[in-house]
């Protein structure tokens, strides 16, 4: 860095392109500007979302797979993989419904029970893949089928009811002003910031980047592992808290269909399948202009059957957009090591 | 010496399978000194450095470190007893930037224990001024960066790392004379400050400028320590060679004088630098080279699996311009690579040997698209006679079988596909002495029948028992071209080390009686 003396407003222009370039590295800048735009396209077309009714149930409507987005995140950017995201959401939501109570002490109960739950699960599927050493994709295919079945073990059908505190608190408005969910969202992103500035938030992105490089600088490769999946579970755990307050009901199917959308999100967020490349917010973005496009066609007249051509459509560029940047290089530097004769 | 070496190797030995890497390797490093390791490819240096980095554990022997005995069971552990390493395979991460590299898994940290940003990128700005490598931004993202610059961010890393030793594994590999200027000058500033350094390098003159004390490696073991004034060039290739040079045994061939592959000033990245050289039907051209000069691009970019950046290939007089292997298999006239890896791009392990013998000829084999199978069990059958495979050996799985029986199906393969032109890379590596002989004697039959062979070997013994004609490679350029009566092993190893292109030693290479 050269150390030459600046005038004041040059100091804080350099270093107002240093958080830009911080920000741009993160991969979310351009699912953030999509989103904003496609808002702006929703108001435009549809100007009654910006009352606070519309407001919440637009927020509502993605916020659960923008959470269990997140928590796959944090496990594709360790460099695994989880597809059992959907059955785990079924299984929080059919553990809520039937064990809530009435009373406000029990329904507060469940928010802990679920994220240790969701945790637990997480570090049982971590544990498969780092301890077992199988591959991610297969052992959390196995736990899709396991989590599922245990949900329906739980639960057969739709049932359970969720009391209306319950719903209102995730659900509803803070102080009549701002939706709950929103402030959830906004909890989630606070956390993941800090989790990020810790050394297990570096690591994650180390081993997710090239293990081998990670463990020649010393970190411990299989405990962070297990920790993004730990971690990814907690947050299924608090998806499944708010797929339940939305729905107010407990379903052992509820998440099967989410999982595709989880992923989708994931894709459009700019994280990189493989690792080390992405960043949770991005995921979470990504969830919202899943639901948006929806929003928008709907807003349009435009036949629900074109959403799903849409969002395939939105997938693809997504996909492109972050290959053209950074597709050479990643490709290169995974051919260069394989290649090179290793000698005795 | 001081009393207690600060680094000692007492009589470490490691297997991969049946092959030695290691066999009974003693030396020590005393306190203070930059001490280098040199050897021959597959002398064990890489080895014994991927021992004291913690990233393999020796069958037998043990490290000590200023005397202590230490286990090194992880790169961690490594790290914890004051050992750093800059290694050869480079461990820096692509996307994460400049600084997050050069701290990972120190990260300063604020009270919260969370990591500071500003405080990285300050530290990581000091680091790159401390090691003088300030035009290096640590915001930068590290794919951005070239490859030297890459290299030298891995040695500034392990550079501030060292608390007692630091070990080089070809570090210069990658660099350009300025940079290895640069690397130098950090070496002596840690050696200054009382720190002790193992330097690997192939490079002669590389190794005398710098290091204190020289260690030959030959087969696994040490030959001798000795200060780099006490033996000539001539000495330490004579060292690393050994003195059991075998008569070899050769059939005279009358080579045609029809061109088969000329390769006109190719270029290719990263090793390869502008390569000229031909090949005529039915000749054995050896290509000698120390790892990375070139010799591994020039292959892949003859079989179509990396692109070439410049140069012209002519096949049999035609412009030959491969861009996959399917190119090189069927519109290249035949042109295959034994890959050095058998296991990883050579066979299908879990395939038969029958199904990996006939695999770049199914088309052949086929009528309408459907493989004709008595067509291709007569074909396999033919093919494995030729290669000395017994038909049982033919129909396991490919997996169930020794490295030398893997290796002749991996060569059979272009027995059946009726090739012109075979690209050899190290097919010995790892094959018992029997097969080699076999491998060689099926070479020189190929030969006969009009088929060129272009055969890299890691061995100079083998490059000078079956080619009519050697080739060095020498930081991706021809070092030395050796007709059959010129080649010598000194000279093919004093080529290979560019002992003399680099000028820096006097040690003239003549050909008196080649010069006619």
């Amino acid at each position: 860095m050269s150390v030459t003396r600046r005038g004041a407003p040059w100091v804080k222009l350099s270093e107002f392109g240093v958080y830009r370039r911080r920000m741009s590295l993160t991969g979310t800048v351009g699912p953030a500007v999509v989103l904003v735009v496609l808002f702006f396209i929703y108001v435009a077309v549809h100007p009654g979302v910006l009352s606070l009714l519309q407001f919440n149930t637009l927020t509502n409507e993605a916020t659960a797979v923008a959470i269990a987005a997140a928590g796959e995140t944090l496990i594709v950017l360790a460099g695994g993989f989880d597809l059992s995201v959907g059955s785990v959401l079924s299984l929080i939501n059919v553990l809520i419904a039937t064990k809530i109570g009435t009373s406000t002490g029990s329904q507060l109960l469940m928010v802990p029970i679920a994220l240790g739950a969701g945790a637990a699960i997480g570090a049982i599927n971590g544990a498969l893949v780092v301890l077992l050493r199988i591959p991610s994709i297969v052992a959390t295919l196995a736990m899709s089928f396991f989590w599922g079945g245990v949900a329906l073990l739980i639960l057969s059908q739709p049932g359970g009811s969720v009391p209306l505190d319950f719903v209102n608190w995730f659900t509803g408005n803070v102080r009549g002003a701002i939706p709950a969910a929103l402030v959830l969202l906004v909890v989630v992103v606070a956390l993941w910031i800090l989790v990020k500035r810790t050394r297990l938030g570096r690591a994650i992105y180390a081993v997710g980047g090239d293990p081998g490089a990670a463990a020649a600088n010393g970190i411990r490769v299989g405990p962070t592992s297990l920790a993004a999946y730990t971690l990814g579970g907690l947050l299924y755990g608090l998806a499944g808290i708010f797929l339940t307050a939305q729905s107010a009901s407990g379903d052992p199917n509820v998440g099967g269909p989410l999982l595709l959308s989880v992923f989708a999100a994931v894709v459009i967020g700019g994280v990189v399948f493989g690792g080390g490349r992405g960043d949770v917010v991005g995921s979470m973005i990504g969830a919202f202009i899943l639901y948006l496009i929806a929003d928008v066609l709907f807003a349009l007249g435009v036949s629900s059957f074109y959403t799903n051509v849409l969002n395939g459509s939105v997938l693809l560029v997504a996909v492109l957009a972050g290959s053209l940047s950074g597709a050479r290089q990643w490709l290169f530097s995974r051919l260069r090591p394989s290649l090179s004769a290793a000698d005795g | 010496m001081t009393d207690v070496a600060r680094l000692q190797v007492v009589e470490v030995s490691k297997h991969y399978g049946p092959t030695v890497a290691l066999n009974n390797a003693s030396f020590a490093v005393a306190d203070g000194d930059v001490h280098a390791l040199i050897g021959e490819n597959g002398a064990g240096k890489s080895t014994l450095v991927k021992l004291l980095s913690g990233l393999i554990r020796p069958d037998a022997g043990e490290i000590r470190v200023a005397g202590e005995s230490v286990r090194l069971h992880s790169p961690r552990d490594a790290l914890g007893a004051g050992i750093a390493t800059a290694y050869q395979e480079l461990t820096v991460i692509p996307y994460l930037t400049v600084a997050q590299n050069l701290l990972l898994g120190r990260e300063p940290r604020n009270r919260l224990r969370l990591v500071s940003t500003n405080r990285l990128v300050q530290q990581a700005s000091g680091m790159l001024q401390r090691w003088e490598l300030a035009g290096v931004s640590p915001e930068a993202l590290v794919s951005e960066l070239s490859l030297a610059e890459r290299q030298q961010l891995e040695l500034v890393r392990s550079l501030d790392r060292t608390s007692q030793v630091l070990l080089l594994d070809e570090p210069t590999a990658a660099l350009g004379a300025q940079q290895v200027d640069w690397l130098f000058r950090q070496v002596r500033r840690l050696r200054d400050k009382g720190k002790t350094l193992v330097f690997i390098s192939h490079r002669m003159s590389e190794v005398r400028e710098i290091a204190d004390k020289i260690t030959v490696l030959r087969n696994g073991h040490e030959v001798a320590t000795f200060a780099p004034h006490e033996a000539s060039d001539r000495d330490v290739i004579q060292m690393m060679v050994g003195r059991d040079v075998k008569a070899t045994l050769r059939k005279t061939r009358d080579v045609s004088s029809e061109v088969r592959l000329d390769v006109e000033d190719l270029r290719c990245e990263p090793g390869l630098k502008g390569l000229s050289f031909s090949l005529r039907a039915g000749e054995i051209v050896g290509l000698g080279a120390l790892q990375g000069n070139g010799q591994l691009e020039l292959f892949l970019s003859l079989f179509g699996a990396r692109r070439a950046a410049s140069g012209t290939i002519r096949l049999d007089g035609q412009p030959y311009k491969p861009r996959s292997p399917y190119d090189a298999i069927h519109r290249g006239l035949g042109i295959s690579l034994v890959p050095e890896d058998r296991k990883a791009e050579g066979v299908m392990v879990d395939m038969s040997g029958l199904a990996n013998i006939t695999l770049p000829s199914l088309r052949a084999l086929a009528t309408a698209g459907v493989v004709r199978t008595p067509r291709q069990r007569r074909a396999a059958l033919s093919a494995a006679r030729g290669v000395n495979v017994t038909p049982q050996n033919l129909v396991k799985e490919v997996r169930a079988l020794s490295g030398g029986n893997q290796q002749k199906i991996a060569l059979g393969k272009w027995l059946v596909a009726d090739t012109k032109l075979l690209l050899m890379y190290d097919p010995t590596r790892g094959v018992d002495v029997a097969t080699k002989a076999e491998i060689f004697a099926m070479m020189q039959e190929m030969a006969e029948a009009g088929k060129s062979i272009l055969f890299y070997s890691t061995d100079i013994e083998e490059l000078l028992g079956v080619s009519d004609r050697i080739v060095v490679l020498y930081r991706g350029v021809k070092a030395a071209e050796l007709s059959q009566s010129e080649m010598t092993r000194d000279r093919v190893l004093t080529a290979m080390l560019g002992v003399a292109r680099d000028d820096s030693v006097s040690m003239p290479v003549q050909a008196p009686e080649a010069a006619l």
